[in-house]
């Protein structure tokens, strides 16, 4: 398992060597001067020229590149063009926040799918059946923008039950950190679940005409145990990896949800960062997402091995 | 032969299909004594399998119901038990081996696992006493180093590597009635012949009755003491398997003893039952075989026939069976 964990990191490295490119080619290509937009709109060209030079603009592209990349293997991810501050600074005091999104999302999204899609699977045709796939088509076309907003209203505004925006850290008041994640989550997870609804409904239907299903009753296993054993394992295998593309998803999703909700994240310093041209958190904020997309693919790689044996390395 | 551990009488099952509920077992009557091997023969569709799920009570529902008959093991009536009884008797004293050995195993789980669980279940041990009851029927049924495979998972078995872990399993719990739903079609001959071997010689040891359910005469001559043959959904005849073979009193199973390949006949056309057999929502009426049946006469398009008895255990459904002379195998 370890030597394929490796293997895998390993598999990153020309990756990463291609998205290094890419976002050190940000630069060169989104319109205007980094320099014009730090030296004010008042400065003479002498100044701007100067403003170059400092930041490196004026050197050849490899050089910029090679230094651009030494940094960022350093750890070192530029300064702030706004702030200056140091943008993996400001990035890692922004990731929680983004993370604990995400994963709540997902945490939201297999919370109603799993119960959802097994319960449809098992009884194809049925009431609850048709209840649930009613269900997931209409969470699939609500936009998760609408969906935000009528939350805070219901929730937040009308019943006051919920705060409407903010952040609180997890590890400072798990209580307040709950209810503050509570219905972005609900907003972001939603899609994410009916998706996964669909998906194992579907998974489950299959799973449950196979052969080995009727094994399972033949030794004596009472119903529930061979849908949540026999079935639910093999079921899972398709589910993982769609799962795996919609943690990508959700991490897109986090740029309007905490637009919407307020929450000083990841999304939302990528937003403003665009607004203000701050080039180096941008690029910083690229990376940061690269990571965490490429981590859940190896979990996702990785809990493979666990539901299908088949793959797993020998 | 000792009392009749399973008895079926008179069992209909029903299908729900676009022509509505279809009967496509109907009146089938057998039983099996402990240490008896009953061969269970029909052709694809003669419903031979939904009769051997039915004891089971495994038949899907929906879209099967059984509905009518009765099925008693050891006395007891089976139809009508509530699900958790049932459940306690699946695996435990009736156990059931299937057609495809690929399929049937679960391959996100290990044998071990598999095998364990079954034991667990019945005998409510700990999950290492279940792991060395699974060791014990694992050596039983004659897999090489069951200490390295115990872990294997399915998919790391070859077939008949899988079918005799899949016997194993079966014959955890030690079951008195083994359900055996040709356990040895999906594999090579030799592997075949292998299988066939091992579950004789684990009945002898064993004592348990075993209802077998196959298509090929030849595996019934080689396990069987009795032979039940179906033919469209319901029983054209029982005999033991000597009489049967000698003297078949059914044009069916005469038509079937014909259609064996036989060794040291070459060049010679093997014999076919012409036609096939009819659709479960369009039999034909009076005797079902009667348009395929080389002796049919007109009557025999008329009037049901019933089963014949003839003594010593032996029953055929034909209404010329006081006439023919049909030829046996050789």
């Amino acid at each position: 398992m370890l030597a394929f964990i490796l293997q895998r990191l390993l598999a990153l490295v020309p990756l990463l060597f291609i998205v290094s490119l890419l976002v050190f080619s940000l630069v060169l290509l989104i319109p205007g001067d980094p320099a014009y937009m730090l030296a004010g709109e008042s400065a003479t060209p002498e100044e701007i020229a100067e403003i170059r030079s400092d930041m490196g603009l004026d050197d050849p592209v490899l050089l910029q590149y090679a230094r651009w990349t030494g940094g960022v293997l350093r750890g070192d991810l530029g300064t702030s063009l706004f702030s200056d501050q140091p943008v993996l600074e400001v990035l890692l005091e922004r990731l929680p926040v983004t993370l604990s999104l995400a994963f709540a999302a997902i945490l939201v999204s297999l919370l109603v799918s799993i119960p959802a899609g097994v319960i449809a699977g098992t009884r194809p045709g049925s009431l609850a059946d048709r209840l649930v796939t009613l269900g997931a088509s209409t969470g699939l076309a609500i936009p998760n923008f609408w969906l935000g907003l009528m939350l805070i209203l219901v929730f937040a505004i009308w019943n006051g039950w919920l705060p409407a925006t903010g952040y609180v850290p997890l590890t400072e008041h798990p209580g307040a950190w709950l209810r503050h994640i509570l219905l972005p989550a609900i907003t972001l997870g939603l899609s994410a679940a009916a998706i996964l609804t669909r998906q194992l409904r579907g998974a489950m239907i299959d799973v449950m005409n196979q052969d080995y299903i009727r094994t399972a009753r033949a030794k004596g296993l009472a119903w529930r145990g061979v849908v949540l054993k026999h079935g639910l394992k093999n079921a899972a295998i398709p589910m993982v990896t769609i799962l795996g593309l919609q943690a990508n998803y959700l991490l897109g999703g986090t740029v309007i949800v905490e637009q919407i909700f307020g929450m000083p994240g990841l999304g939302q310093l990528a937003v403003a960062s665009v607004f203000t041209r701050d080039l180096p958190m941008i690029q910083g904020v690229v990376i940061m997402a690269v990571f965490v997309a490429v981590f859940v693919n190896l979990l996702v790689d990785i809990s493979y091995g666990y539901f299908n044996p088949k793959v797993r390395p020998q | 032969m000792s009392a009749p551990l399973l008895e079926v009488e008179d069992l209909a099952v029903e299908f729900l299909t676009d022509h509505g509920w279809v009967r496509v077992v109907d009146g089938v009557s057998f039983s099996v004594g402990a240490g008896e091997t009953l061969g269970l023969v029909g052709e694809s569709g003669s419903g031979k399998t939904v009769t051997s799920l039915s004891v089971m009570q495994l038949i899907p529902r929906p879209p099967g119901r059984i509905a009518g008959g009765s099925i008693r093991f050891e006395g007891r009536e089976l139809l009508g038990l509530p699900e958790h009884e049932l459940e306690a008797l699946r695996g435990e004293a009736i156990a059931m081996v299937f057609q495809e050995s690929m399929t049937s195993l679960n391959p996100a789980f290990t044998i071990g696992d598999q095998i364990g669980e079954v034991v667990r279940r019945h005998r409510g041990v700990s999950r290492r006493e279940a792991r060395v009851r699974a060791l014990e029927v694992l050596e039983l049924v004659q897999i090489p180093d069951p200490e390295a495979r115990i872990d294997a998972y399915p998919h790391e078995f070859s077939g008949g590597m899988r079918q005799r872990a899949a016997i194993a399993m079966a014959l955890a719990c030690d079951p008195k009635l083994l359900i055996a739903d040709e356990p040895t079609t999906a594999l090579d001959v030799t592997v075949q012949a292998q299988v066939l071997d091992l579950l004789r010689s684990l009945q002898q040891r064993l004592g348990m009755g075993i209802l077998f359910v196959t298509h090929n005469l030849g595996v019934v001559a080689d396990l069987c003491d009795r032979v039940t043959v179906m033919y469209a959904g319901r029983i054209v005849e029982t005999a033991n398997v000597f009489d049967l073979f000698e003297g078949p009193q059914h044009p069916y199973t005469e038509g079937l003893l014909q259609a064996m390949p036989q060794l040291g006949e070459r060049g010679k056309r093997l014999a076919a039952i012409p036609g096939t057999p009819p659709m479960p929502w369009q039999m034909p009426d009076g005797c079902r075989f009667h348009p395929r049946c080389p002796y049919a006469e007109a009557a025999c398009a008329q009037q049901d026939v019933m089963l014949t008895e003839l003594g010593e255990g032996r029953s055929a459904r034909c209404r010329r069976v006081h006439e023919l002379d049909l030829k046996g195998a050789e």
